[in-house]
């Protein structure tokens, strides 16, 4: 018997998202939510891969990662596996965070 | 016959490229495509709400959303008012979704298969950008730019 996966609601005619196991309501929300940290996320990203400026990587790469790491809460709350393309994302500008904190103490 | 480089060697990483949601319009694609020009990425790839890759948008794609949806019919030469109606119609069509114009994820290659593989698919598919899998997750993309120099440089030094 279908049974989502967040709020446990269970009928045999009950809709399961195919994708998530969760059911329609379970499934709207967390969309709703998420797209909030997507769009967060999507900007910040964009906005570091052109910045020049050290000061201004180090922004919006700990922006990417604060973001991401919401996300993947929100993941938890709903009990949904994240994506690897984000975990990938995270680390990713973790490193590029890093790196150009490193240049700011060097150039400090 | 075979190529110098594996896959693994030529993926490029996702973060690499410009990313937008799929509700993102063709308009905040646009801007991405020009902040990515100068780098030499030619794609925008398209996340959903759990950040998962569902689509690439290429230069392509954006051309085909800011034609005039009648001028698609058009098989010889272009209108004499085609001008004007890209002018008049355009602030509609930027505002469109890209979900509507992009390319689904439908072929993928394994970071272990061939190169030959890659280079077969990209033109069965009729595409220069290929997701590379490892196992069940994306690690990255494959380009026809990269495929193509280690393909030729190998033939010509047969």
């Amino acid at each position: 018997m279908p049974q989502c996966r967040k709020c446990g609601k269970k009928g045999l005619f009950l809709k399961i998202e195919e994708d998530t196991c969760l059911c329609l309501s379970c499934n709207e929300s967390f969309a709703q939510k998420g797209k909030i940290f997507t769009e967060r996320i999507t900007e910040a990203k964009n906005t570091a891969s052109v910045a020049k400026d050290p000061k201004e990587i180090t922004k919006f790469c700990q922006l990417v990662e604060d973001n991401g790491n919401e996300l993947l809460a929100l993941h938890q709350t709903y009990n949904l596996q994240p994506s690897q393309e984000l975990l990938d994302l995270i680390e990713a500008h973790k490193k590029m965070r890093v790196s150009a904190e490193e240049e700011l103490r060097t150039k400090a | 016959m075979e190529a110098k480089k594996k896959i693994k060697d030529m993926v490029i990483p996702l973060s690499e490229y410009p990313h937008i949601p799929y509700w993102g319009t063709l308009r905040e694609a646009i801007v991405q495509f020009n902040a990515a020009y100068e780098i030499g990425h030619h794609a925008v790839l398209v996340f959903d709400e759990a950040y998962k890759l569902v689509g690439i948008l290429l230069q392509k794609d954006v051309l085909k959303g800011l034609e005039p949806k009648f001028a698609q019919h058009y098989e010889d030469g272009v209108p004499i008012f085609w001008d004007e109606l890209l002018q008049t119609g355009s602030e509609k069509r930027l505002a469109r979704p890209v979900k509507e114009f992009m390319s689904e994820v439908k072929a993928t290659i394994d970071i272990d298969d061939s190169i030959l593989k890659a280079s077969h698919i990209m033109l069965q598919e009729d595409n220069y950008l290929l997701p590379v899998m490892e196992g069940d997750k994306f690690i990255g993309v494959l380009r026809m730019d990269e495929l193509f120099h280690d393909i030729t440089s190998t033939v010509l030094n047969l």
